[in-house]
């Protein structure tokens, strides 16, 4: 019988021989049995894997975060220059933008009016075929 | 990984729709070619406070006193054809996202003018113009804390 120290020692060629000599077979389910253990532990590892409640909250989380740096910096809209230093300038725009939105709404005024001058004009013509 | 983005993407899209706003519409469009933008802050407009009426040539209207209730002005005017619709589709949503109630619109000819104005009976918070063509679009947003009747009567 040899020790455990003297088979370590042996090359692995010796060991091939010495078990050709003593007519040692290999079971023959061996490799079904590896194939199964190895499909066993891989479902194993892919269960444990499975994010549960807490997984998702830390999700959520992280990604509500991220979203906020992101809109930090992309989407919340920064505040723009003044385009007038001066307040004077400034104050002249803004008079000349309400002149502008004044002579808009009296453009559309004036065609109200047409309208309603034609509207007046079909009204008679009905009046006076009555 | 795919989840955290997924769900990351998400947040910043709704992040998104509520920062469609007059700021937003001007941080936008004022860079781009051929517009020319006009934004005149809150501070300024505290400045302009201390500011003696002025009275534009030809014009016998005084816009000083309503001039002195307003906090913010933003004007884009586009004549780039290629940012027009865009900038048209925009400021609609803008629109009806907000609690803007139309004040009037013209068409002529393939122009379109609108206006919009927010706030109470009493007061007007914000007050949004857009004029639209093929060739030009002109979008104004006005906030501040306008009499209604004084804003309405100065613009008729």
């Amino acid at each position: 019988m040899k020790t455990l120290q003297e088979i370590e020692n042996t090359s692995f060629e010796r060991l091939e021989q010495i078990a050709k000599e003593d007519g040692v077979r290999v079971p023959r389910d061996l490799q079904g049995s590896v194939r199964e253990s190895v499909a066993a532990a891989a479902l194993a590892s892919a269960g444990e894997r499975k994010p549960g409640r807490a997984m998702w909250l830390t999700y959520a989380l992280l990604s509500m975060f991220a979203a906020a740096c992101l809109a930090t910096f992309f989407v919340i809209p920064r505040t723009p220059k003044d385009t007038y230093d001066d307040p004077l300038l400034a104050y002249a725009k803004v008079e000349e933008t309400f002149a502008l939105i004044s002579k808009q709404m009296d453009r559309g005024v004036q065609s109200a009016l047409l309208a309603e001058e034609s509207l007046e004009t079909v009204d008679r013509i009905i009046n006076n075929t009555k | 990984m795919k989840r955290f983005i997924l769900i990351a993407l998400a947040a910043l899209f709704g992040a998104g729709a509520f920062a469609q706003d007059g700021k937003s519409i001007y941080n936008k469009y004022s860079e781009a070619e051929n517009v020319s933008a006009v934004y005149i802050s809150p501070a300024m407009f505290k400045l302009m406070k201390k500011v003696p009426d002025i009275n534009l040539e030809g014009e016998s209207v005084n816009f000083g006193p309503i001039i002195k209730t307003l906090t913010g002005m933003y004007i884009i005017s586009s004549e780039n054809p290629a940012i027009n619709e865009d900038l048209k589709k925009d400021v609609d949503r803008f629109i009806r996202r907000g609690t803007y109630e139309m004040l009037m619109e013209a068409k002529d000819n393939g122009e379109v003018m609108r206006m919009y104005t927010m706030g109470s009976e009493k007061t007007v918070t914000g007050f949004v113009m857009m004029s639209y063509e093929q060739e030009e679009c002109n979008f104004i947003c006005i906030n501040g804390e306008m009499p209604r009747e004084a804003l309405e009567e100065l613009i008729n």
